[in-house]
């Protein structure tokens, strides 16, 4: 059996992190919902699925009319700026929190201090 | 029991002295305005009707705000801590029907709701509630009348336990599912409303709607 490149990739990122959500949803970790498990299913699950079974895409490939190798390449870029965004979404959030949390505590420090 | 009325507010400086009159006449002598970073009179404002107030540096969302406020009313010793908005929408003699069920010692939470009571809401607001509404029974299993309510009542109890993340309007529903998180009882009470054109121009438009709908997706995923 042939094993390409964006395979492995695809491999690589989407397994850990479906782990990851599985994991914390079965460890009943605060604030895992059904839905977030069902979102980690189906993006994070999706592609482990196209990249151990890549016949898949076949398909939507042919709905496209994307034929050869290009799938591949196509596939391969999709994943990378998919996690890139995914990981980019996950580091505003947690600046976007810290910063709350900063201009909360200088606030709450001025209320000790009239107090 | 030491009850606290607590205002989220950001550019509020034509309301927000009004509101926090209106709630001391009422006799709830601990009014505590959280200003958001505004960048008019809200604070001064707030001071001169009464109110302790603490300021946001910067403008960080509804969502913080209130939690800053939940936060300070814990510190200054509330037992019982009511969110209202300084818009003047909200009629701030309903604060004794929300806070009773908490006084009885009936549930943790009371969730205020403008879809139950006799209220003229505008169309488009029935809108924004009922997908706000959707959004937060798919993401986390609870369905409530009014998602979007400003005007809420908490006890001690659920303030220790509840610990949201969100810092804008998607605050709302977060504390929703915090709610059924922690197993914590609620309930709905009818709340008036009063939707003026300034009223209006405050709160989820639709483009907030959609951005609060956004944010609740990416932290799901995220």
């Amino acid at each position: 059996m042939e094993i390409n490149l964006y395979q492995i990739v695809g491999i690589v990122i989407s397994a850990p992190l479906l782990f990851r959500g599985i994991y914390r949803f079965v460890g009943r970790e605060k604030g895992q919902t059904l839905f977030k498990l069902l979102a980690n299913l189906v993006v994070w699950g999706g592609i482990l699925a196209v990249s151990i079974y890549p016949k898949i895409v076949e398909v939507l490939a042919s709905i496209l009319g994307i034929k050869g190798a290009i799938n591949g390449i196509i596939f391969l870029a999709f994943i990378i700026l998919f996690f890139i965004v995914f990981r980019l979404l996950g580091a505003l959030e947690k600046v976007e929190r810290n910063l709350t949390m900063v201009v909360r505590k200088l606030a709450l420090k001025d209320l000790k201090k009239k107090k | 029991m030491k009850i606290f009325v607590t205002i989220p507010a950001y550019n509020e400086e034509q309301k927000v002295g009004s509101v926090v009159r209106s709630i001391r006449k009422l006799g709830y002598q601990n009014v505590l305005v959280v200003d958001d970073g505004s960048s008019d009179h809200t604070l001064r404002e707030a001071e001169e009707a009464g109110a302790v107030t603490i300021s946001h540096l910067i403008n960080r969302g509804k969502g913080a705000a209130t939690k800053t406020a939940l936060e300070a009313a814990l510190i200054s010793g509330a037992e019982v801590v009511v969110t209202i908005d300084g818009d003047g929408q909200h009629d701030p003699s309903d604060i004794k029907r929300v806070i009773q069920p908490l006084l009885d010692g009936k549930v943790d939470v009371v969730l205020g709701t403008r879809f139950k009571g006799k209220n003229k809401v505008p169309f488009l607001r029935r809108v924004y509630n009922l997908v706000g509404n959707l959004f937060t029974f798919i993401l986390g299993g609870v369905f409530v009348s009014d998602s979007q309510s400003g005007f809420r009542a908490y006890s001690k109890k659920a303030l220790e336990l509840i610990d949201t993340k969100t810092d804008r309007y998607e605050f709302e529903s977060e504390v929703i599912h915090e709610v059924a998180g922690n197993k914590l009882s609620f309930l709905e009470v009818p709340i008036g409303v009063k939707y003026t054109k300034y009223s209006m121009s405050k709160g989820q438009g639709f483009k907030n709607g959609i951005k609060t709908a956004w944010k609740l997706l990416i932290k799901s995923i995220v």
